[in-house]
């Protein structure tokens, strides 16, 4: 270090100085206006992170939950293949046959444990624990059988689904039936009472169900047991005593039902509404906005800035064109109006007014102070024209309902503003074109669209989306930035042509 | 950092208590440190009114940043270090644009030596705040704050050698001043 350094580092590095006074206030008033902006600001990214986090959400539990319902309704398609290959009836029949010892085909083994039912309807009854505790044996009857062929499990949830929606006309067919059998077996009472016993012997699993289900209908026992095992064992068992016949007759009702249902319920045969549509629609927006500067100095500037302008409701309306390909591709494009409002709030509390009254001779008679007569409000609005360009996914869900992701920008032709904000100097002057850009050039957008179908040609449309302004509103010689990020809720009519 | 007390409270329950916004603490420290960053300030500034503009920005800039400060070394460090870079951000990479890099030897030039220590504070701050901003910035780095020219070109995003430029020019304006203060007096 040169005796020049040494003499200067020895002198001024610790040397004091008188500060000014008024200095701490004015340090004081930075950081109250510092803090005050840290209260105001919106965090931008926070919101922008949590909307599309709790989007892709919803999203993916609705995927997960319609996908479910594709998959057994794809079951149900299996379960009417097989319904109608012959074969695969032999099966069930055989299975049922075997597994409850040929309540089916034997006739007369059947009415006599009708009847055995019937005459012992009080001991059901009295027995009703020992009945739940069969009937959940006949339910793990059932499982064995399931481990036995795989295809009939399916086929046996299909039936049990296909009975509890049919459920109705199962019990019609159950009561009939019941009351059928015990016609019959009140003709052989004697010659069945005799059999009955041996049977109930020979096939206790038989009597169980049938014990089941000749309560099904009246005993209050039969309803809780039914209540707490689960409509399985009540549809099989209903499948047994109704025979060979009477089930080949429910699974073509089951079929026929099915099959109608296909036509309108199935995804797998819905297709995209493929074609042109026009769409129509209107959004209440909420935008966030965001000053910058690099210049550091400007911070109190931006404070009071973002103090004054509050940010109020916002809009967009417009139209699209989209051609959508079978494939649920579509393409959009159409004119966009977005406009966002603010309000400006100023009141300088400086601001006083003094009235004074006087004479002829000019003496004041009477003096007044009135204060806050300063403030200034205004409704500030940003206009802009675009045409979106997008580019979107849609993918069905039901015959009623769709689900899209669009993505795109949105190339600005026009934009305007009008209002009032405070300038450097802090004092409130009207938006001038000099400080704002006359287009906006590219913002990005990106959405989740929601179709209701309300018709064949007509679907209402729910549509979160965001949009954000790659630039700022403000012009480039301007020294702070003014940026926005917007929310909005987009509804809507599509007319598909 | 020292056991500093200030009326009964200790430099590190002063900073507590400024980071809970607590004007009153806030308004403690700044008196405290206020006489010698204005000096700080000063040096950097061309004119007082620029100097308060760097006080007032570095204070701002201290207790919003007040988190920041690791407690094991000097806090009168940190804030003398957020003062000098706050008064760097306001010079300009430009100050340094239309120079030319080249080593000078004032050492020749210079006559009596033990001029510089017959200068008062207030002469020394006189002449080094008619220093154009460059060489004002590189001499008060070097030879007071006592950056190494790799230093100095780091913060002022500068080479190494225009720093050693900038140093020697500035030591050269100096010294001719010094000389005419001196012919002056005489």
């Amino acid at each position: 270090m040169s005796k020049l350094d040494k003499a200067f580092n020895e002198k001024l590095y610790d040397r004091l100085e008188t500060v000014p006074e008024g200095l701490w206030d004015k340090i004081e008033s930075k950081l109250d206006a510092a803090e005050a902006a840290d209260k105001t600001r919106l965090p931008i990214w926070g919101i922008a992170t949590t909307v599309v986090v709790l989007s892709i959400l919803l999203a993916g539990i609705y995927s997960y939950t319609s996908r479910k319902d594709d998959i057994s309704r794809s079951n149900n398609q299996d379960l009417l293949s097989e319904v109608s290959n012959g074969d695969k009836k032999e099966n069930i029949t055989n299975i049922n046959r075997a597994d409850f010892n040929n309540s089916t085909d034997s006739n007369s083994n059947t009415k006599s444990t009708i009847a055995n039912s019937t005459t012992n309807a009080s001991q059901t009854a009295s027995n009703s624990t020992n009945t739940l505790s069969n009937i959940k044996n006949i339910t793990d009857l059932q499982l064995d059988i399931n481990n036995t062929n795989n295809r009939t499990i399916s086929l046996s949830a299909e039936i049990q689904r296909s009975a509890i929606l049919n459920e109705k006309q199962f019990d019609i067919k159950t009561s009939d039936n019941i009351d059928k059998y015990q016609k019959s077996s009140s003709d052989n009472f004697g010659e069945a009472d005799e059999n009955s016993r041996n049977n109930v012997n020979n096939n206790s699993r038989t009597n169980e169900v049938i014990n089941a289900q000749a309560s099904l209908s009246k005993d209050k026992v039969t309803t809780e047991a039914v209540s707490i095992i689960g409509d399985q064992s009540r549809v099989l068992a209903e499948l047994a005593i109704l025979g060979k016949q009477e089930t080949f007759s429910l699974q073509n009702e089951l079929r026929e039902y099915d099959a109608n249902r296909l036509l309108t319920d199935c995804p797998s045969f819905i297709e995209t509404r493929p074609g042109f549509h026009l769409e129509l629609y209107v959004s209440p927006d909420f935008a966030v906005r965001s000053f910058s500067s690099a210049d550091s100095e400007l911070d109190n500037y931006i404070a009071r800035r973002d103090v004054s302008e509050s940010a109020f409701l916002s809009f967009s309306a417009g139209f699209r064109i989209s051609y959508t390909t079978k494939s649920g591709i579509a393409f959009k494009t159409g004119v966009n109006y977005s406009q966002i409002n603010e309000i400006f709030d100023y009141r300088n509390p400086d601001s006083l007014q003094i009235t004074r009254v006087l004479n002829e001779a000019g003496e004041i008679l009477e003096e007044s102070e009135t204060y806050g007569l300063g403030e200034i409000r205004t409704h500030n609005a940003y206009r802009s024209l675009d045409i979106p360009l997008l580019v979107a996914l849609e993918m069905p869900f039901n015959d009623k309902f769709s689900v899209g992701l669009n993505t795109g920008v949105f190339v600005n032709l026009l934009f305007s503003q009008k209002g009032s904000f405070l300038n450097q100097e802090l004092n409130p002057v009207s938006i001038s074109g000099s400080n704002y850009k006359s287009s906006l050039g590219l913002s990005f957008t990106g959405s989740i669209a929601l179709h209701f179908y309300l018709s064949p040609r007509v679907d209402f449309m729910i549509e979160p989306n965001l949009r954000y302004y790659s630039q700022s509103f403000t012009s480039n010689s301007y020294p702070i930035s003014q940026e926005y990020l917007k929310l909005g809720l987009l509804t809507g009519i599509r007319y598909n042509f | 950092m020292s056991p500093l007390n200030i009326r009964g409270i200790t430099e590190i329950k002063l900073i507590e208590q400024c980071l809970l916004n607590d004007r009153v603490s806030q308004k403690q420290l700044y008196e405290l440190y206020a006489r010698k960053m204005f000096g700080v300030c000063k040096r950097y500034a061309r004119y007082e009114a620029e100097a308060e503009d760097f006080m007032q920005e570095g204070f701002v800039s201290v207790f919003r940043n007040l988190h920041q400060f690791k407690r094991n070394g000097s806090f009168e460090g940190w804030i003398r270090r957020i003062m000098v870079n706050t008064a760097l951000k306001h010079i300009k990479k430009k100050s340094f644009s239309h120079e030319i890099p080249g080593i000078e030897d004032y050492k020749s030039r210079s006559a009596d030596p033990d001029i510089f220590s017959k200068l008062s504070e207030d002469e020394l701050m006189k002449l080094i705040s008619e220093l154009p901003d460059g060489y004002r910035a590189v001499f008060n780095l070097y030879a007071i704050e006592g950056f190494s020219h790799k230093e100095i070109g780091e913060q002022l995003d500068i080479g190494e050698s225009t720093s050693r430029s900038q140093l020697v020019k500035a030591r050269r304006l100096l010294q001719q001043k010094i000389e005419n203060l001196k012919n002056i007096a005489v």
